[in-house]
């Protein structure tokens, strides 16, 4: 069966949990995208961006260093090669064209580490459209130099300084500011959560990443692989992956947030440590209290730093079609090191918690097993923080 | 028995409207609360909301949300504010409460669980702002079984198709919003709210009151010249946390009332 249903549940996961005014809103946008995407002349449009901008096809590399020193055959699925040097783009390309073609007036977006807000800005430079993200006062902080970028794209920034400053806060007001101008303003969200459509909207934006994996795969071993790996923080990098897959006899294995440790509010590993409950608009799991209250969440990778997770892979947990494994801060910082000197690709932090998983497996696979990594995003934008990092442990 | 109603329509038949005010359990102290209820009930408010804190309020402003904040960090949580509401009982204190809450907070504590517990501490209804009547079948169910109400927001953009959907699963009242928005920010415009409050009357004979960036007399009064009840939060949020003593809370509804 084709999910989600008609009302966006992934069996009891997902569905509208939202303000009456964005009710018609969402009915509008459901209704648009379902025929807006079928359309030809935007098929062709976001394919020849998706190609000649954002530089896809993106490769699969088989990363021979790593495979040698694994004892089983690791390809990385090279997302970091992108413009702007994340998966982010593919969803904000087809977001943001959406917008236009629904002939919205502006655009808004939330961001935590700054990635999709500088993806969203990006497209919205493209296509011409104002656009205002929304980004925490800790995040700003944090990631002063996104900060900057978006502004040098022609992107309004504005600083949430609400609740606990951080990205699920970013959310709130992104709400926020598309209940007052429901009518005129796009939410380009950025990972697949939220209200239905967008779990599913930002999924198939995002499913590209799995169908070139599995035409380059079988191009190039003539098999499918056995294990599929990708971080989980929303999950849209990981559902884009496994989603093609999803029939066929391959593992898949999501890597979440371990942070400093299973202590409630010391990581943001969701799946592995929440429980069902509602947020940004989906029932799903989340990082609460007993009583419902959201918990402020810790990760070395802002963009994986976040109390709540796609409904999908609630319910492809839940059925044991994937399983869910945490990585910690540590363990991350050592994959990011590793995969630099190793393969010399120096990954995004969020991306580094997938290599740190793979790690665990040395010894432990077959030398003919296939791996795929889904290497979400490089690592510029984290220079400043693993230098601090690296610095402060060297002394 | 629908308490909430029968008041609004009585408060119609001897004044000229009911006066609905909206205050964060819990806020500016965990103990504020029994007084400030006290002080709204004496001077002539007609029904009370009682917001149940949350970390993540995405249909409110700036005031309701720091006030929200400020009360969790007095640790104020959905078993205080039930017992609230019980001691509210036991003083002798009966005007209609109405908790406004976030559904993850229902959710979590159980939704049976909850309307029992409302129940038992003598509560007659809620409202969910982010709970849209698709979502709503379970709550609905335990509503009826316990006799509690639950009034369901029309906004400017419910179809009619929904309109008549939303009145005939509504109780209590209907909460009529009157703009596009978050709590907070001053409705400057309450005309366009006239023509809504007629659409919505054509499917229903239950009271309409008006809410959001409602602030002064005036409003209040524009609203009492076309539908059954005003509801005042942000407004009376800013006056109480100064001084939450039950004569200032009497006060700020006299004023609003004289
Ligand atoms: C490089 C990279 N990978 C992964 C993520 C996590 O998002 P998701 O789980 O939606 O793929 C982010 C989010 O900012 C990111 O920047």
């Amino acid at each position: 069966m084709k999910l989600p249903d008609e009302q966006g549940y992934f069996g009891p996961y997902g569905g509208q949990f939202i303000p009456e005014t964005l009710v018609s809103v969402l009915d509008e946008l459901k209704q648009k995208y379902f025929n807006i995407v079928k359309r030809d002349d935007f098929r062709k449009k976001l394919n020849h961006y998706l190609k000649t901008y954002c530089g896809r096809p993106t490769p699969l590399y088989l990363a021979e260093n790593m495979s040698r020193d694994l004892g089983f055959k690791v390809y990385l699925k090279r997302e970091d090669l992108n413009h702007t040097g994340a998966h982010k783009m593919n969803n904000t390309l087809g977001q943001v064209l959406l917008a236009k073609f629904m002939d919205k007036k502006r655009v808004i977006a939330e961001t935590g580490a700054g990635q999709h807000g500088v993806a969203t800005a990006t497209a919205c430079a493209l296509l011409n459209i104002p656009c205002k993200v929304y980004m925490g006062k800790i995040d700003c902080v944090r990631q002063e130099l996104n900060v900057f970028r978006m502004k040098l794209l022609g992107a309004k920034l504005e600083v949430v300084e609400s609740g606990s400053q951080t990205l699920k806060d970013a959310i709130n007001e992104t709400i926020r500011d598309w209940v007052t101008n429901a009518n005129d303003t796009y939410y380009c969200l950025g990972s697949c959560v939220g209200p239905d459509p967008y779990p599913t909207m930002v999924r198939n934006f995002q499913i590209i990443i799995g169908k070139e994996t599995k035409e380059e795969i079988l191009k190039v071993e003539g098999r499918l692989p056995d294990v599929c790996v990708a971080c989980v923080g929303g999950g849209s990098n990981a559902i884009g992956l496994f989603y093609p897959f999803l029939d066929d006899k391959v593992k898949f294995v999501g890597v979440e947030a371990g942070g400093r440790g299973e202590k409630l509010g010391e990581n943001a590993a969701t799946i592995s440590l929440g429980q069902a409950g509602i947020l940004h608009g989906a029932k799903t799991y989340i990082l609460q209290d007993k009583y419902g209250q959201i918990i402020p969440t810790h990760s070395v990778s802002a963009g994986l730093d976040y109390p709540g997770v796609g409904p999908e892979h609630v319910f492809l947990k839940e059925s044991g079609r994937a399983r869910y494994e945490a990585a910690t801060d540590t363990e991350a910082l050592e994959a990011f090191e590793y995969l630099s000197k190793m393969e010399g690709i120096i990954p995004a932090l969020e991306s580094s918690h997938a290599i740190a998983y793979v790690r665990k497996l040395k010894g432990k696979l077959d030398k003919n097993k296939i791996v795929i990594i889904n290497l979400s995003g490089r690592g510029d934008k984290d220079m400043g923080i693993v230098r601090d990092l690296f610095e402060a442990k060297n002394g | 028995m629908d308490r909430i109603r029968k008041r609004i329509e009585g408060a119609n038949k001897n004044n000229s409207g009911a006066l609905i005010i909206y205050v964060t359990c819990g806020f500016p102290y965990k103990d504020s609360t029994i007084d400030i209820v006290r002080g709204l009930a004496e001077g002539g408010a007609d029904v009370v909301e009682l917001g149940l804190p949350f970390s993540d309020p995405i249909a409110d402003g700036r005031i309701i949300q720091a006030a929200s904040q400020r009360a969790l960090q007095q640790k104020v949580n959905t078993d205080d504010c039930f017992s609230t509401v019980k001691k509210i009982r036991e003083n002798k204190i009966d005007i209609p409460i109405l908790f406004m809450g976030y559904y993850n907070t229902i959710f979590t504590y159980g939704e049976k669980r909850f309307v029992e517990r409302a129940k038992q501490v003598g509560l007659d209804g809620f409202i969910v702002p982010d709970l849209p009547l698709e979502e709503s079948k379970g709550m609905l169910d335990l509503l009826k079984k316990f006799s509690l109400s639950m009034p369901f927001l029309v906004t400017p953009t419910t179809t009619e198709d929904r309109i008549k959907k939303i009145v005939s699963l509504s109780s209590g009242f209907v909460y009529l919003v009157p703009r596009l928005g978050i709590t907070g920010e001053k409705t400057k415009d309450l005309s366009a709210a006239r023509s809504l409050v007629q659409k919505v009357r054509k499917y229903t004979s239950l009271p309409i009151c008006i809410g959001f960036g409602i602030e002064n007399k005036k409003d209040v009064n524009q609203i009492f010249s076309f539908c059954e009840g005003a509801i005042i939060g942000s407004k009376f949020i800013q006056f109480i946390e100064k001084n939450p003593s039950p004569e200032n809370a009497r006060l700020f509804v006299e004023k609003l009332l004289s």
